[in-house]
């Protein structure tokens, strides 16, 4: 038997077969374990640590992936990283329940709008939808987990403006795909996107001074008194053609909407700590 | 030896109700309890300690930071266990999932070094064997045992729990206790409790807190010893006793001024928090 062994590096690289080591070196290496049993038991020790990383990562994946909700799921086929997925997973508004009952609402709508041929109602109620769902992420006490969570060093402005974030963007995609079927011609079919983005954000900014509910409610008051007095002024004319709708109006929105996250950043201890209470 | 949290006449209200008023207290490494009645203020002050509230007058550092500057907060928050009076639950999460949530919100980045460490302190809390149960599915102590474990990652060099032993069985008490030794060496513990066991067994130190304030600072030893001499045993109810109740051998075990020739015997943490108590209510009460 040979006195010389090759080294646990040198195995290490062989067993990983991934072309660290020369075609020369690796053959020499080859003839030289059929014929020394103390570099057989070498190899074994040695691809034997890989092998088993890889395994064991491979059922912990299995494992971890079985028992996760469909919301996690969703966001780590969409590329997002398990832990920042488990987070924004866990925020109220995006539970199953919630959003059935939001696609429900959508779906409503829809039906109603295409059944009277009339979009109004769709472009009416759209906005309410993602302010509605901001008030429900962010209301009081409304994180199950809460005081658990609050003293932890993630718990801040970034974390619950990616939450608010996942919530807009879901909302949206739900009422873009329920405006793809109402009765309205041209971009004024998406005359809610604006007054939405606007509520919404502005609904977090409120949080400065009122819970995220109240002001949800005060924004959704305002926004009907807008629509009752524009329906008023324009004699009862189709509400899709007044000013909420055409291009003046929706700048306004645009406004108001980029004013509501100027005010939170400015602010964003006041809504982290509105959010904490 | 090093100081770990100073506060310093820190007082919170809420509405007309002082919950914590002008409160001084210096923690250092090692055990310290938290007694009172409910109401006396302290999960208001551990939550202001826990960087969860703030406080409406006074001054707090720990670790040297402020909590009330973001910078400051974040740096006490990674060195920082909590465990609320009443921890919430994701309900639709496992055992494992909860624990690897709060986790993620500690800044465990790495997926397998932080599914190591819940591994870790689930076993810690002998909750390995429903890792994957649903918390809906726990019984109250359980999810008490739960509440422990998530305090547990990445050992934490400060740890606040608001009664961790409530809701838990003798034994698990006594699992308690094992954990808390042997998890936290050389950290600083602060535990709110209305076990004056625990703290015989577990604090070296401990703060009696009434109606907000402080009125009591010291050893478990030096609070017992408030009652020494004004523990008596009788075969019935004194009527000098300003507190008395029947013991487990059927006599009376009698808190006050005693009479001459009476059956004295040793006080325990629990009669001396019941005499600074009583004293503390005789002080507030308006003269006649």
């Amino acid at each position: 038997m040979s006195e010389w062994h090759v080294s646990d590096d040198m195995l290490l690289r062989f067993s990983a077969n991934s072309g660290e080591i020369d075609e020369v070196t690796a053959a020499s290496i080859e003839q030289h374990l059929t014929a020394c049993g103390t570099c057989q038991s070498s190899l074994a020790e040695v691809s034997r640590g890989p092998e088993l990383d890889a395994i064991w990562a491979e059922v912990e994946d299995r494992v971890d992936r079985a028992g996760i909700g469909s919301t996690e799921r969703l966001l780590r086929r969409l590329g997002v990283e398990s832990g920042p997925a488990r987070l924004i997973a866990a925020t109220p508004a995006l539970r199953v329940g919630a959003l059935s009952a939001v696609g429900l609402v959508v779906a409503a709508v829809v039906l109603i709008s295409r059944a009277t041929e009339v979009g109004e109602a769709f472009l009416v109620l759209a906005p309410v939808v993602p302010t509605a769902l901001v008030a429900l992420s962010f209301a009081p006490g409304v994180d199950p987990a809460g005081e658990c969570g609050l003293a932890t060093p993630l718990f801040g402005f970034g974390l619950v403006m990616r939450r608010a974030a996942a919530v807009e963007v879901l909302a949206l995609l739900v009422l873009a795909v329920g405006s793809l079927f109402i009765p309205i011609d041209g971009l004024r079919v998406l005359g809610w996107l604006l007054p939405a983005l606007a509520m919404s954000l502005g609904t977090l900014a409120g949080s400065v001074r009122w819970s995220a509910p109240q002001a949800a409610a005060g924004l959704t008051t305002g926004w009907a008194a807008l629509l009752v007095l524009a329906y008023v002024a324009e004699t009862g004319r189709d509400l899709t053609e007044s000013v909420v709708f055409d291009p003046s109006g929706q700048f306004v929105f645009g406004l108001i909407a980029s004013g509501a996250c100027v005010v939170m950043v400015l602010n964003r201890q006041v809504v982290l700590q509105e959010v904490r209470r | 030896m090093t100081t770990t949290i100073s506060i310093q006449g820190v007082t919170k209200r809420f509405g007309s109700t002082t919950a914590v008023d002008g409160v001084d207290l210096q923690l250092e490494p090692g055990v310290t309890g938290l007694l009172g009645p409910n109401g006396a203020g302290k999960s208001t002050l551990m939550r202001m300690l826990a960087t969860v509230a703030a406080p409406d007058k006074g001054e707090i550092s720990i670790f040297g930071h402020d909590p009330a500057a973001p910078n400051g907060r974040l740096e006490i928050r990674r060195r920082l266990g909590y465990q609320p009076q009443e921890p919430g639950f994701h309900q639709h999460f496992s055992c494992f999932q909860f624990v690897d949530y709060v986790a993620i919100l500690k800044e465990w980045t790495d997926r397998r070094v932080r599914h190591d460490e819940v591994r870790r302190v689930l076993g810690l809390v002998g909750l390995s064997d429903v890792s994957s149960r649903r918390i809906s599915r726990l019984s109250g102590g359980m999810k008490r045992r739960l509440a422990i474990a998530q305090v547990l990652i990445g050992a934490p060099e400060l740890l606040i729990l608001d009664e961790p032993t409530a809701g838990l069985d003798p034994e698990q008490r006594l699992r308690f206790r094992e954990v808390l030794g042997s998890a936290a060496p050389g950290a600083t513990v602060l535990l709110s409790t209305h076990q004056t066991d625990d703290v015989a067994a577990l604090c070296g130190r401990v703060v009696v807190l009434l109606d907000g304030r402080v009125h009591f600072d010291g050893s478990p030893a030096e609070l017992a010893a408030h009652a020494e001499g004004r523990v008596w045993l009788a075969d019935e109810r004194d009527p000098r006793a300003s507190l008395a109740w029947v013991g487990g051998d059927g006599r009376w075990r009698n808190i006050g001024e005693p009479p001459v020739g009476s059956d004295s015997v040793g006080p325990t943490i629990e009669d001396g928090y019941l005499v600074v108590a009583g004293a503390a209510r005789h002080a507030s009460e308006p003269a006649a």
